[in-house]
């Protein structure tokens, strides 16, 4: 395509003239040769971030598989794909399921969450059938319908291998009415000879919130009737199925939008040698065993990260009433913002994930590949705890009115809860939230607050404290009792009021008023409840006196941790928000960790709702 | 002049290029055999089981439309009493000039009009047979042990499925994970293959394909059908099928499927679990024959027609797994057994009432 130009054109032309017509020839000839369509442009010849003028396929996925995603996105706008001439561009952002699954049947409210997505990836099309369920009840169109499931993971039992031989693993098929039964058991581990294990705690993740909780939900009621299928509203409806079902709530630690704050607590007592005495059995997707048992519990490496096997291994139990499978379908949204050319962009992003090469790609990430031409290698193997065979039933995923009457029915049958909601008012809380905002940070977090509080159920127990410095001559002056902790059906409106009422004042006495407020839990403790502090702050321990804060956070870390853990320890956890900028995020997470609870980061003001909604997903 | 030649020069050589590209595209646009644009603008509505065809088809021949949808879902179209091909053309959602799907479909449309005293055919007489599959069941190797032992003579049929569905595999060992007995097929209220495997079933549990639709009403063959239907865990919705689940999350949720061979043997044969699956002509055999059906009023209805009797059309087809004479077998396809002639598909009308029956007890 360079030819030169006849010799004798070269000579008669000015050269400048001559590489003029040229260059234009040259140009108007590679882009007639080339497709009709225009190409996109890229940066430095590698499409990795949008050009600016290609066809955006907006995904929003359930956050497990973020780096997976993100990881093929690229891969995909690499291949600079067309639709009608136009570049596609794959721009993946991440949402838990069922976060993602209220966004959309709210109308998905841009200025909280991703852009509106294309296509939405949750971990199972049961997201699927409620969003559709909620909006067709709403009298709207369905907007999920028939996904396209490109890998998947079984639910599993994970249980530490020493507990699962303990009841006859592997020889012995076990199921979720083992385990319920052991969870509602009151003598507990000592009836399979371990009394120094204590009684079986169960941990599941709220359904709300987290696919591995609505499965396990799923399978808890199916194993509350016996069936495996067809479950109805009216199985719901009895008596005993309901008492069933709240029986075994009772024996849960916490609850959570993820599963992978109880891994990281596991897997962290696992190295302190007490991870039989913080959880006995978790309702995981099969990957996070795989996850765990590599030494990477939550299935992401930070930098310089060395990922070390725990002491104590997961195994996976296969349910023998059969189980319910993550199937990660990629629903194409039939949402008004979805044109004609981006169902085609997107249709074709689909037909790439499953390609060969790319399923291949799944497996790296402890998934199992959807398309049937891929075996099911390592890392499913028997040296990670799973077992490439199992399982061999599945649970028919129920009619979507049946999975919303279960999870409204859920919201009464979970674990009541006591928590003391302990506020900073310090001074700097007075900061606008943002520059292009008029409220200040106290503002956000007392609307955020003041909305979480919906999340609580009447019978849940819920008090209110603020603290700063030289707040009266009460308690050191640095905390006051807004609200005693009482019923949320007696002291809600209160709740509310006192919320709304705190002002900004002065100092933050971040370390004295942690220990005082755990304390005052582990002194009340409430085995019947989960027991909790919620501490809200911005700011960094400031209570007049420096020289000894790191010898206060020692002392404050080692009683948090003597307290709550070990065979003494009482289970009341702390769940930190780290708000604003200036919060101490590593100071609140080693406080939150000292008590296997979990810390939040809010550092974005404007994230503070839905940490808020994250941290009461806890109860 | 000379800065006239040379841009004369450079005109040629832009010329030259549009000339290369156009023949460029033209190369990669442009069916082999059949190229003709007799059939441009044409909309062929094919049944979810030949979308693998149509798809085909449509890489070498461009200038059709084609639209993929469940054989019940253009019955309905066609058998309505104001359908009329000119005024369903307006719409590229229900244009259609021809509908290729098994027998006895044009026949079922045929039947549905007249007793709706529905006038004028919609559709014109459809094309001799282009393509044949047979209906096969698609089984786990260890269920196909156990199962052949619960069955007459060693032998799997419909009718044995049907007696032992949704009762426990086992209590001890091994089978006490398998749970109940889940067999599988196409919802036979929408797909051909769903409804044309469900005939198979019966004319098992009747020893014949002969059977009436006022055999249904004995009570053995309704207690029979409602336990093999009721046995299915679910029906996946289409264009997904209980063998695509099979193959996407094992034994867990299927332990046998109704399919045809065409989808059935190249998805098992280049599958992970080819070797721990088998593929059973259960008898008497049931095989889906394939006709295009050119539909009443429309000009391009009779040229779709003799492009589907062409040589590409044929090639499609026995690509995507169905048996075409002369054409060979795709991956997965075995020569035996021979298939009889008699395709033992009910009749029209029987399998209109299988589909009501069905109905009744599942939805």
């Amino acid at each position: 395509m360079t030819a030169p130009a006849p010799r004798s054109l070269r000579h008669a032309l000015p050269r400048g003239r001559v590489l003029a017509v040229l260059v234009v020839a040259v140009a108007v000839l590679a882009g007639a040769c080339s497709s009709k369509s225009p190409s996109s442009s890229s940066a430095n010849g590698v499409n990795v971030g949008d050009p600016g003028n290609c066809l955006v396929v907006n995904l929003t996925m359930s956050t497990e598989k973020i780096d997976l995603l993100t990881s093929l996105a690229q891969a995909f706008n690499q291949t600079k794909t067309k639709v009608n001439g136009q570049c596609v561009f794959v721009s993946p952002h991440s949402l838990a399921s069922g976060a993602a699954e209220q966004a959309l049947a709210d109308g998905w409210n841009t200025d909280n969450n991703n852009p509106a997505p294309v296509i939405w990836t949750p971990a199972s099309s049961a997201w699927g059938a409620v969003l559709d369920q909620k909006l067709v009840a709403k009298g709207e169109p369905a907007m999920a319908n028939t996904g396209t499931p490109f890998m998947n993971t079984p639910l599993v039992i994970a249980m530490p291998q020493p507990m699962a031989e303990a009841l006859g693993w592997p020889g012995k098929a076990l199921g979720w009415s083992d385990v319920l039964a052991l969870a509602q058991s009151q003598t507990g581990w000592a009836q399979y000879g371990h009394p120094e294990w204590g009684p079986f705690r169960l941990g599941k993740t709220n359904p709300n919130f987290s696919t591995s909780g609505l499965h396990a939900l799923i399978a808890q009621n199916y194993a509350a009737t016996g069936k495996t299928r067809d479950l109805t509203l009216e199985d719901l409806a009895k008596p005993e199925v309901n008492a069933f079902d709240t029986s075994v709530e009772s024996a849960v630690t916490h609850y959570g939008d993820t599963t992978l704050t109880y891994l990281n607590n596991w897997y962290r007592a696992d190295q302190q040698g007490t991870a039989l005495q913080y959880t006995s059995a978790i309702a995981v997707e099969e990957k996070s065993v795989i996850d765990y048992n590599s030494g990477n519990p939550d299935g992401k490496l930070d930098p310089g990260e060395e990922p070390r096997p725990p002491r104590t291994k997961l195994v996976a139990i296969y349910p023998k009433e059969g189980t319910v499978f993550s199937d990660n379908p990629l629903f194409v949204l039939d949402a008004p913002w979805v044109t004609d050319d981006l169902r085609q962009g997107a249709k074709l992003f689909s037909d790439f994930l499953l390609q060969p090469d790319n399923q291949e790609k799944v497996l790296q990430y402890n998934f199992r590949p959807g398309n049937p031409s891929v075996a099911i290698g390592a890392p499913i193997t028997a040296d990670n705890g799973v077992d490439p065979n199992q399982p061999q039933t599945q649970l028919q995923i129920p009619k979507p009115d049946v999975l919303v009457d279960m999870l409204n029915r859920w919201s009464s049958q979970r674990k009541n809860a006591r928590a003391l909601l302990v506020i900073d008012v310090s001074g700097s809380m007075k900061d606008r939230a943002s520059p292009d905002s008029n409220e200040t940070k106290l503002d956000l977090a007392k609307r955020a607050a003041i909305e979480s509080l919906d999340q609580f159920k009447p019978e849940d127990e819920v008090g209110l404290r603020v603290f700063s410095t030289d707040l009266g001559p009460e308690n050191g002056g640095f905390f006051l009792d807004l609200v005693p902790i009482a019923p949320v059906s007696s002291n809600l409106d209160q709740l509310r009021t006192q919320i709304d009422n705190l002002i900004p004042t002065r100092g933050t006495p971040l370390y004295d008023v942690t220990g005082s407020s755990f304390d005052q839990m582990v002194s009340q403790y409430d085995p019947t409840r989960i027991n909790a502090v919620v501490l809200l702050t911005d700011g960094r321990n400031d209570d007049g006196e420096q020289s000894n804060d790191d010898q206060q956070l020692q002392d404050l870390l080692s009683d948090l941790n003597s307290k709550s853990q070990g065979e003494n320890g009482l289970p009341v956890r702390l769940f930190t928000i780290g708000y604003g900028g200036d919060a101490d995020l590593g100071v609140l997470r080693q406080m939150a960790e000292a008590t296997n609870g979990a810390s939040y980061d809010a550092s974005d003001p404007k994230s503070i709702t839905k940490v808020f909604t994250a941290v009461v997903s806890n109860f | 002049m000379k800065r006239l030649l040379a841009l004369l020069v450079a005109a040629a050589m832009i010329t030259g290029a549009f000339w290369v590209r156009d023949r460029l595209d033209g190369d990669s646009t442009s069916g082999g055999g059949n190229g003709g644009t007799d059939v441009a603008g044409a909309t062929l509505v094919c049944a979810t089981e030949l979308a693998a065809t149509c798809q085909a088809l449509h890489g070498s021949h461009p200038e059709i439309t084609v639209r993929v949808e469940d054989a019940q879902t253009t019955l309905e179209r066609l058998s309505a009493p104001d359908f009329d091909a000119t005024t369903s053309a307006q719409d590229p959602a229900t244009a259609i000039d021809g509908w290729l799907v098994p027998q006895p479909w044009p026949q079922m449309v045929a039947e549905q009009r007249q007793r709706a005293g529905s006038g004028a055919a919609a559709l014109g007489d459809p094309s001799p047979t282009l393509a044949r599959s047979p209906l096969v069941i698609a089984i786990w190797n260890d269920r196909r042990d156990a199962l052949a032992s619960r069955c007459d003579g060693g032998t799997i049929t419909w009718k044995c499925i049907g007696t032992v569905a949704g009762t426990p595999w086992g209590t001890t060992g091994v089978q006490a994970t398998w749970g109940a007995v889940k067999p599988g097929q196409p919802a036979p209220d929408t797909t051909a293959a769903g409804l044309l495997s469900l005939g198979e079933a019966t004319a098992s549990y009747f020893d014949s394909a002969g059977f009436a639709s006022n055999d249904f009403s004995d009570p053995g063959f309704r207690s029979w059908f409602t336990r093999l239907e009721q046995a299915v865990p679910s029906f996946p919705v289409s264009p997904r099928t209980p063998l695509d689940d099979m193959l996407f999350t094992g034994p867990a949720s299927f332990d046998l499927a109704g399919s045809t061979e065409a989808a059935a043997g190249p998805a098992i044969a280049t599958s992970r679990d080819s070797g721990r699956l088998t593929i059973l002509y259960p008898s008497p055999l049931t095989t889906a024959d394939v006709v295009v059906a050119p539909v009443s009023g429309s000009p391009a209805g009779g040229r779709l027609m003799k492009l589907m009797e062409s040589g590409d059309a044929a090639a499609a087809l026995a690509g995507a797994g169905w048996r075409v004479d002369g054409q060979p077998a795709a991956n997965g396809i075995p020569a035996q057994p021979e298939l009889s002639p008699d395709s033992n598909v009910p009749r029209a009308g029987v399998l209109a009432a299988l589909r009501s029956l069905w109905i009744g007890v599942i939805r």
